[in-house]
């Protein structure tokens, strides 16, 4: 068992649930987006007591379709500036609730989203949980990348 | 997804044989939301299925779990606020200047679900009735189902359930956080003795009583269990002591000896002054 | 009835004003806490505000602060409306003059019955 990974489908499933009125379930394959798949990548840095980040990547496709659920709007009226803004919203909720595990005190980042074909690297960072969702046939993961310790420099 | 006459009938049938609860027709809306959750968990795909698998293992758990989903509600803390209003305004502090000479106070709530009108009266006493700390206070919950039971007495609740209807003001008074779930204090937990009791069938012994809390319970009865439980309560009731029923229940052509508080939408019953 | 939504995301300012709104509320809208402040210059006193606490320019936290510091505010029922949930968080907010708290994510029935529990008369 990953760290906070009952946590984590907790507070997705119940944002997901209470702010899209989408049911998702975690599934047990990884999330790996296909060669060329659009997909949006949204992450909130926390920084404090602990260090890192806690990153949503979905398809462009899922993104589209929780933002117009959010906006109430049909997919050809929606822009990227509120897919952004939706799915931000879904990456600040969900690493707001995670914060709220680690040591106090820490301070939560404004979300930032970013549109990419590879995945969001985060430099100086590992990947210490990594968990895959299920909704309406796309798959979507949620993750938390602790900042690697500087290593001592030996002058 | 709608149930079919034929279903509605049969989970009528058995949640009224187990806890004589009465589903009348109307009330398909209630069994259709709270059964499809209980499908969907057991990858059933429908009602209709779910009503077969019971046929077929009769004395299965399947059985028990419609029943809990059919009798437990949802619900908040401080729900419809006008009764927890009338309580902290008018009836404790009428209650509390009555029993000042023997400082005892006998509260029962009948029908406590997971536990968020018990709390809520705990926490009201303890926030706007400090003197209370050195009376004899009995308080007992019940509720029929075991699991409710548990959940009560842990006084575990999830960040939504605390979100709802909870003052934040109590939440940082009488909450700790475990996790991602938030539980209440302790002291707050041993005021109040939780036990399982079928309104429908014998109560246990209960001493006299000021306050009885018997809120949106009545309306799952058939006319003879109203009754019969109004007249049980009337028994164990002081005759200057208090009943709560929901706002829209009514002693009304079941037991003429109570009569309504002019409060507003509270449910507040007393017996008749004689 | 009038009240000012503050949360830098606008699918949440929507998600609220449109709870707001069928609660036949009068409703402003702003995207963080200085822009709020200048909204509420400009309106005079209102009856609610619903604060997010992260915010670029200013945060909520800030922005009950400054409201809580004029007088010609002080009927004006504050709720937070946030992703901070640790407990320090919520004390801080009371502390700071909020007077409710709701935890993201939320429901329109929990808006609903904060807002009764204040003593705001939704119908």
């Amino acid at each position: 068992m990953q760290l906070y990974e009952t946590e984590i489908c907790e507070y997705t499933e119940s944002i997901w649930k209470n702010i899209l009125d989408l049911e998702v379930k975690k599934i047990e394959e990884n999330y790996c987006p296909a060669e060329g798949e659009s997909i949006l990548a949204g992450c909130v840095h926390i920084s404090g007591e602990w260090e890192g980040t806690i990153a949503l990547d979905c398809p462009a496709e899922l993104a589209k379709k929780i933002t117009s659920i959010m906006f109430k709007l049909t997919e050809d009226e929606l822009s990227s500036d509120l897919i952004q803004d939706a799915l931000g919203e879904l990456t600040n909720m969900t690493g707001g609730n995670i914060k709220s595990l680690l040591p106090e005190p820490c301070y939560l980042s404004l979300p930032a989203v970013t549109m990419t074909e590879y995945g969001l690297k985060i430099p100086g960072s590992e990947l210490i949980t990594t968990v895959t969702f299920k909704c309406w046939g796309y798959k979507f993961k949620v993750s938390i990348l602790k900042k690697k310790e500087p290593v001592a420099s030996k002058n | 997804m709608a149930v079919t006459p034929a279903d509605f009938d049969y989970i009528s049938k058995i949640v009224r044989e187990q806890c004589a609860i009465v589903l009348e027709k109307g009330k398909e809306y209630l069994v259709e939301s709270r059964i499809m959750p209980l499908v969907h968990q057991e990858k059933l795909e429908s009602i209709e299925n779910l009503v077969k698998k019971i046929k077929q293992e009769p004395r299965g758990s399947l059985k028990d779990a419609v029943i809990e989903a059919m009798t437990t509600n949802e619900t908040s803390f401080y729900r419809d606020i006008h009764p927890f209003e009338t309580l902290k305004k008018e009836i404790f502090p009428e209650l509390i200047e009555k029993r000042k000479a023997k400082r005892e106070l006998n509260i029962w709530c009948g029908a406590s679900s997971s536990g968020q009108e018990p709390y809520s009266l705990v926490m009201l006493l303890k926030n706007d009735f400090p003197q209370l700390n050195s009376w004899n206070l009995s308080f007992s919950a019940s509720d029929i189902s075991n699991q409710m039971l548990n959940r009560c007495k842990s006084g575990i609740y999830s960040q939504l359930e605390v979100n709802r209807g909870l003052p934040a003001p109590l939440m940082v008074k009488y909450f700790e956080r475990i996790g991602t779930e938030w539980q209440v204090k302790e002291e707050l937990r041993k005021m109040v003795q939780f036990r399982i009791i079928n309104l429908s069938e014998a109560w246990p012994t209960m001493p006299q009583l000021d306050l009885v809390m018997m809120r949106n319970v009545l309306i799952y009865f058939d006319v003879e269990m109203k009754k019969n439980i109004l007249g049980r309560v009337r028994k164990l009731l002081r005759p200057d002591g208090y009943l709560f029923l929901g706002a829209a229940e009514t002693t009304l052509n079941l037991d003429e000896n109570f009569e309504r508080m002019p409060f507003k939408q509270s449910g507040c019953y007393r017996l008749k002054q004689g | 009835m009038r009240a000012l939504v503050i949360d830098d995301s606008r699918a949440i300012r929507l998600i609220l004003v449109q709870i707001l709104k069928a609660l036949k509320f009068e409703v402003i809208e702003a995207g963080h806490g200085l822009e709020a402040l200048e909204k509420l210059k400009e309106s005079g006193p209102l009856d609610l505000a619903l604060v997010d606490w992260n915010m670029p320019e200013m945060n909520g936290y800030e922005f009950v602060c400054e409201v809580r510091k004029d007088d010609r505010y002080k009927d004006m029922k504050l709720m937070m409306v946030t992703t901070e949930t640790e407990m320090a968080q919520v004390i801080k907010a009371l502390e700071a003059g909020a007077n409710e708290y709701v935890m993201k994510p939320f429901t329109k029935d929990m808006i609903v019955e904060k807002l009764t529990i204040m003593g705001i008369d939704v119908g």
